[in-house]
């Protein structure tokens, strides 16, 4: 009884149209926003009826007045905000320990370069320069000349990995995989000259990953 | 003074202030680990067992940190407003029971001078932000002052309610006085907005404007370092504390343990149980609402809550007067 | 040969749905009257047992200041006698160190009057 007394369309609406007092005026207009609260939140039930959860307003109620002076007056949304802090409070953190645990890894990640070799032991770079033209960061140098055998091979292959933006453009450029950018992201350095990497250490670094970085340009092929 | 006495009263300072500076410490990891756990964190973890002695490592790493003097700034009053911060800080604490005849000095208008001292602490902030010479500094000891004033109307208003139902200033005499019931029963819309009024006070999230990382790099801190800066942070730590402390006194029945007459070790555990759950509620808000907007904030205290503490203390001394409960 | 017609990305047949931007939260918990009337109640239980409480002290306050005022004569009497011995004792030993400096009268006022004064001193045994 006193609910339905409370609830925002019982309120009468204000029929006459000449100038009212200030306070009549407010009820009046709270009375139009009010029922237009209402008519918004038939609509919603009409449009999207599986939304209604609610099974607290009966048939074409809005909520009362009663229960928005309690929302905005107990904080009782702030309080359910709250709730919803506490319930994750209680659950176990998704935090990886780190040096421990590893994330996994996508195929295409770029990390650490590599120069790789053929299963012969030759090494794939033909000195094409492809990687060195479309570098953005002008990270690499090559510098190439014939082999006895005319074949052609660099003689110096470095790459600053201090100015390398990790684009990932040498390995898309490069005609025969050899410059690659592995899975290794941890090679962090105590100066800023052992970042300067050279032939060898490319070299190296392609001998030590080469059945990760098999693997995952296996995995990548169809999409390149 | 003898030399007894004030071997006594420093004895005293140092069983208040020990722990006090412990406890500032906890908060700080029970704060980084509570709001690590609410966004599915560790948190700290690895100094220490569990990250438990996180705070001593990074108070020595503030405390060996090079003392940067900015070259505009006002040297004396740079170094001042740290210190009157802190002082102020720890004064407070001189005043709070932690059971029955347990506090330094036993002032009849006890919650009076906890106003005074906490308004004078203001002056630490405005000082910080004006010797700074740096206009960050300057907004955010600005916004800090107007936030103060704004919600130590509410704040005292609030007292002053309590004041009407124990008819003593003496927080002795306060918490005695809730042994019937704590007042959070019958004053529970008046404790939640002391709890938003002590939010606001203390500068916590959402209402820390003062010192909002987006806008402010650090507010009124932002030119201190090293040492001076430990204390702003000491001191900070220890309003919330206090803060906490104080709400616990006036709504959680302070030291007393419901059903119990109890005394010694008790009175004090059941003030620090009280006050530990006023500051886990400190952090869960922190790590639940995103910070206010200035005039929000402003609109809050001045047309919302204001107008509700002054319907409140009109309508509670009317109740008190009226049935002769006093 | 004619071009092929443009292909241009439309939406599907029938159109996207409409986005519901409108905040629409589903009510859960106690309605508005059971709140308000419930912290009512608490406020109003509470407000009376502040009263029993508030009435208990001030009844132990009235016992203890009452207790005070009739105990005060028992106790006043006790010091007055106790103050009187010691007086008593300090005038004998007074009398005791001055027995030879000639027209020492122990125990003699240094004021020029008859009417009684309290001693300055305090004799603390």
């Amino acid at each position: 009884m006193l609910r339905s007394v409370l609830r925002a369309s019982a309120i009468p609406r204000v029929q006459s149209r000449v100038a009212l007092p200030a306070i009549a005026r407010s009820i009046h207009i709270s009375a139009r926003v009010q029922a237009q609260n209402v008519n918004d939140y038939r609509a919603n039930r009409e449009k999207f009826p599986e939304d209604d959860i609610s099974t607290r307003y009966t048939e074409g109620q809005g909520p009362s007045a009663l229960d928005k002076a309690s929302q905005s007056l107990l904080l009782t949304e702030l309080v359910r905000g709250m709730w919803v802090v506490l319930e994750s409070f209680f659950r176990p953190p998704y935090t990886l320990m780190y040096p421990f645990e590893k994330g996994a890894l996508s195929p295409r990640f770029r990390g650490e370069h590599a120069l790789r070799r053929y299963p012969s032991g030759e090494e794939r770079c033909i000195a094409c320069k492809l990687c060195e033209a479309i570098c953005p960061a002008q990270a690499i140098t090559i510098e190439a000349e014939p082999r006895e055998d005319g074949s052609r091979r660099t003689t110096r292959y470095d790459i600053d990995m201090t100015k390398c933006i990790y684009c990932g453009f040498c390995q898309e450029a490069c005609p025969v995989d050899a410059i690659v950018e592995g899975p290794n992201y941890e090679y962090a350095t105590e100066t800023h000259e052992e970042l300067l990497y050279n032939k060898e250490k490319l070299l190296a670094n392609g001998d030590k990953w080469e059945v990760e970085l098999a693997r995952n340009l296996e995995a990548d092929h169809l999409y390149r | 003074m003898t030399i007894n006495s004030t071997i006594n009263s420093l004895l005293e300072a140092l069983i208040v202030i020990g722990p006090l500076l412990g406890s500032i410490a906890y908060v700080t990891i029970a704060e980084r680990k509570i709001m690590g756990s609410m966004q599915r964190r560790i948190g700290p973890n690895k100094v220490g067992y569990y990250g438990l002695l996180q705070a001593f490592a990074d108070a020595l790493k503030l405390l060996v940190k090079e003392l940067v003097l900015p070259s505009n700034t006002d040297k004396i009053l740079f170094v001042l407003a740290p210190m009157i911060s802190l002082v102020c800080g720890l004064l407070v604490w001189t005043l709070i029971p932690y059971g029955k005849g347990l506090v330094i000095a036993d002032f009849s208008l006890g919650i009076v001078t906890i106003l005074a001292i906490s308004s004078v602490a203001a002056y630490g902030i405005i000082l910080a932000g004006w010797a700074s010479n740096n206009k960050y500094s300057f907004i955010g000891s600005l916004r800090a002052t107007a936030q103060l004033i704004s919600y130590e109307v509410v704040f005292g208003l609030i007292i002053l309610l309590v004041i009407f139902f124990v008819g003593s200033f003496n927080l002795t005499t306060i918490i005695e006085s809730q042994k019937a019931i704590w007042y959070i029963v019958p004053l529970f819309p008046i404790a939640l907005m002391f709890l938003i009024a002590i939010l606001a006070e203390s500068n916590r999230a959402p209402f820390d404007l003062p010192e909002s990382e987006s806008e402010l790099t650090a507010g009124f801190m932002t030119e201190y370092s090293a040492f001076p800066f430990v204390f702003f942070f000491l001191a900070e730590y220890g309003a919330i504390v206090f803060l906490s402390t104080l709400s616990s006194i006036l709504f959680l029945g302070g030291y007393l343990v419901p059903g119990i007459e109890s005394n010694g070790l008790m009175t004090g555990l059941s003030l620090g149980f009280k006050t530990s759950f006023i500051l886990f509620l400190f952090i869960w808000i922190r790590a639940s609402f995103p910070r206010l907007r200035y005039d929000q904030l402003m609109s809050s205290i001045w047309s919302k809550m204001l107008p509700i503490v002054i319907a409140f203390s009109i309508l509670i001394p009317c109740i008190v007067k009226a049935f002769e409960i006093y | 040969m004619s071009a092929p017609a443009p292909q241009q990305e439309l939406p599907r047949p029938g159109g996207f749905p409409e986005i519901r931007y409108k905040r629409y939260v589903p009510k859960i918990g106690p309605s508005g009257l059971v709140l308000f009337s419930g912290i009512t109640l608490m406020c109003t239980l509470g407000l009376i047992r502040v009263g029993q409480g508030n009435l208990e002290r001030r009844e132990l306050e009235r016992e203890k200041v009452w207790s005070r005022i009739h105990l005060i004569p028992m106790l006043q009497a006790e010091a007055d006698r106790d103050t009187y011995r010691r007086e008593l004792a300090a005038k004998e030993r007074e009398a005791e160190i001055m027995k030879d400096v000639k027209g020492w009268k122990a125990g003699e006022s240094v004021y020029n009057s008859d009417r009684y004064t309290t001693k300055s001193y305090v004799v603390v045994p």
